[in-house]
């Protein structure tokens, strides 16, 4: 093995321009193995130089911490349900007369919060508003919102930028009306109904993406973008259901402001973020009223949203749940009876 | 197993795992606060699906499918995916990691120990572009202008480091070399 030259262009461009190359000329080749030997040298080297004996810990006691949490919650959950699984037309939600268990595993919340309110700054900058909002996106709570259409596209003329199909085109989703169950960064459940009458769903467990209609097969992906949903605006870069990565562009492609609440009972905070190029895109305005202390967004407001392939012009979600889902929820599974047939799609990266 | 052992023996299995799963996510991602999200969001989906994980069989290769599957999610929703990071590559770079988890040794630093040895046994000015790129964390256009050389000149010594660095890991056996592949 020479070493000269195995490292394709591509990679070095990757790796040592910071480029990402993104184009078909990378093909496939018997210079595939040089190619990943190169990239675990670069592991290896990126991992001696970063590697921190402390910072490894403090991972190691964040994952246990969120495991812990989780556990708390799943037995909350499990206490309150007594073992009564309802389908996704209840929103799966465990229902019961467990208050006791309830005021428990509140209870045991409010002790992990404690610490963290402890901390808190008397008054909040938009970035750290932002932070504390994707955070609480990121954790495996979960919560469920509604969607309401606000506005529509008014027919009066072609915009440029579209193409006369793209103008045209309608939408055979629809939004309004729509539940968007989220448990965490790759974990959610989108149901909506489609102009037909029937129900669509799709969502991702963390393992695996899918999605249905009523009367249709499963199509599961281990892609767990590959149903992420592409309305409303399907031109948008970020899938519109996924609430991390349309957070986390906020942090780039968005200028950002918070506006406190005046008087200190009221914990909720208006955050909006105005895009800052067409070119980025995503909605126009995005505006989030969130609780300052945990970050959890009560309401979401998408204004402006592209609109090639039909599609509303302004969204809200509203959050109407956080009682905890059965662990299962966000699989395929828990949404139908008995066997359906089940289209495996492989992953195209 | 109750659900205290349990998770009694995941925090075990997770801390054996920890370092090389660290070091797979720093392969393939280069910003440090993702690989800390992805290092999360692995062991998470592993601890809630370890229903699904057959514990007659090695934890890690299972763990590295989870933290794949996540870390191609992440560039996909960044429209970002690099075009070399392909099934087959990640394949590869999969059983190089394999390899690496089964030498002798009690921890990911004893495993992988020989990469040290390998970077002293390089010339002086590979050396000082490794050093430079990774341990000092310079960007290329500055260790070119460190090393007194082109732009393009330092990539290329940096590729060529890489692959001499490869080339000597595959004869300490810690790669295993690309003819003994599947």
């Amino acid at each position: 093995m020479s070493g000269e030259n195995h490292e394709r262009d591509s990679l070095s461009e990757w790796l040592d321009a910071g480029r990402c190359v993104q184009s078909e000329q990378y093909k496939c080749s018997g210079e595939m193995e040089h190619t990943a030997d190169a990239l675990v040298v670069h592991g290896l080297l990126r991992d001696m130089s970063r590697h921190d004996d402390a910072v490894q810990e403090r991972r190691i006691t964040q994952l246990l911490s969120r495991i812990e949490q989780h556990k708390v919650i799943q037995v909350t959950s499990q206490t309150i349900s007594h073992s009564n699984r309802h389908r996704t037309g209840q929103a799966g939600h465990r229902f019961g007369s467990g208050y006791k268990a309830l005021a428990c595993g509140a209870g045991v919340a409010a002790c992990l919060l404690v610490g963290f309110f402890l901390t808190l700054p008397s008054t909040l900058s938009a970035a750290k508003a932002l932070e504390r909002i994707i955070q609480s996106v990121a954790q495996s709570v979960d919560r469920a919102y509604e969607i309401h259409v606000l506005e529509e596209y008014q027919q009066r003329r072609k915009p440029e930028n579209l193409t006369e199909q793209q103008w045209l085109a309608e939408s055979k989703e629809n939004v309004d009306g729509a539940m968007l169950y989220v448990g965490g960064t790759n974990r959610h459940v989108f149901v909506r109904s489609s102009t037909d009458g029937g129900q669509m769903k799709s969502g991702c467990d963390g393992t695996e993406s899918w999605a249905f209609r009523d009367d249709g097969p499963i199509r599961v992906s281990e892609d767990l973008t590959q149903f992420l949903g592409k309305i409303p605006g399907q031109q948008q870069s970020i899938a519109f259901t996924d609430l991390y990565s349309q957070l986390t562009s906020l942090r780039d492609d968005y200028n950002i402001e918070l506006s406190e609440p005046t008087d200190r009972e009221n914990r909720i905070a208006r955050f909006v973020g105005y895009r800052k190029s067409r070119e980025m895109g995503g909605p126009k305005l995005i505006e989030i009223f969130f609780d300052r202390d945990d970050g959890m967004i009560h309401r979401m407001v998408l204004d402006g949203l592209p609109r090639g392939h039909g599609g509303p012009k302004k969204v809200e979600f509203v959050l109407v749940s956080q009682e905890s889902l059965d662990d299962r929820f966000y699989s395929h599974a828990f949404h139908y009876d008995g066997e359906r047939k089940e289209k495996r799609k492989e992953a195209q990266p | 197993m109750s659900n205290h052992k349990l998770q009694l023996a995941f925090e075990i299995i997770a801390r054996e795992n920890s370092r090389m799963l660290t070091a797979y996510l720093r392969t393939l991602v280069d910003d440090e606060s993702v690989v800390d999200e992805l290092f999360q969001e692995s062991m998470i989906v592993a601890w809630r699906r370890l229903d699904k994980c057959d514990l007659s069989r090695p934890f890690g290769p299972w763990l590295r499918g989870i933290a794949r599957r996540l870390v191609l999610a992440h560039y996909r929703k960044r429209k970002a995916l690099p075009i070399f990071l392909s099934e087959t590559l990640l394949t590869h770079v999969d059983q190089q990691f394999e390899s690496m988890a089964t030498r002798p040794g009690d921890t990911w630093d004893e495993k992988v120990a020989a990469i040290r040895e390998c970077i002293a046994a390089l010339s002086t000015s590979h050396r000082a572009a490794i050093k430079g790129r990774y341990f000092d964390e310079m960007r290329t256009l500055e260790l070119a202008t460190r090393l007194g050389i082109s732009f393009e000149a330092c990539k290329k010594r940096l590729v060529r480091a890489r692959a001499i660095l490869a080339e000597c890991l595959t004869r300490k056996g810690v790669l295993v070399p690309w003819e003994a592949r599947l």
